[in-house]
């Protein structure tokens, strides 16, 4: 007889978006380790200035 | 709560969620435009953000939460509206950490300033741009499928 599927537990859909999220999370700290800053080389002083400053 | 104020209230939720990813598509659109030299742009996208993208994503996460709190299906008693919840609150939260580098981009264009020094700015438009959308199309197709399974919570 087959074996009936589990009715409790985290279900694999949800491994899965939970695995990919955590992948882009690692992916993230990595690049802000390695010092990736899209800011870093712009012109900070064409930057818009909150106005009345 | 009343069918009649859920159903406007699902109604906005639907809208807002779906306004949301549209304004996120246009977004990356312009994004690839200005990677691909049409530097003028970005000068839209701190309008499109500010009065498109940010208002959809805050209205579609508080607007969803309270959706979520008034049926039966509740915010955290499914793993596919709990999901849905982190898969939102992800994409405002990254949006709201891109809008200075939207912004110094906004900037440079205008004093036609964009080039070499901006290319990773640009990049990082187009990345996280379409990043947002795969995790919005993501979170529309949690709405429409309601894959079964439950959390164990009450709320």
């Amino acid at each position: 007889m087959a074996n009936a599927k589990p009715a409790t537990g985290v279900p694999g859909w949800v491994k899965l978006i939970g695995a990919g999220l955590l992948v882009l999370l690692l992916l993230a700290a990595v690049m802000i380790a390695l010092g990736h800053n899209p800011l870093a080389h712009m012109n900070h002083a064409a930057m818009p200035m909150p106005a009345g400053s | 709560m009343p069918p009649a104020l859920r159903k406007l209230i699902l109604f906005v939720h639907v809208v807002t969620s779906v306004g949301f990813a549209g304004a996120v598509a246009a977004f990356l659109v312009l994004a690839v435009a200005g990677l691909d030299g049409m530097g003028s742009v970005y000068l839209a996208l701190p309008l499109v953000t500010w009065w498109v993208i940010v208002p959809a994503a805050v209205a579609s996460l508080v607007v969803g939460v309270v959706a979520s709190l008034g049926t039966p299906w509740g915010l955290l008693k499914h793993y596919w509206v709990a999901i849905k919840l982190i898969l939102t609150a992800v994409a405002l939260v990254v949006l709201l950490l891109q809008t200075r580098t939207i912004g110094a981009l906004a900037a440079l264009a205008a004093a036609g300033a964009i080039g070499p020094a901006s290319r990773e700015g640009q990049n990082a438009m187009v990345l996280h741009s379409a990043g947002g959308l795969v995790v919005l199309l993501l979170a529309a197709l949690l709405s429409t499928y309601k894959p079964r399974g439950l959390t164990g919570l009450r709320v």
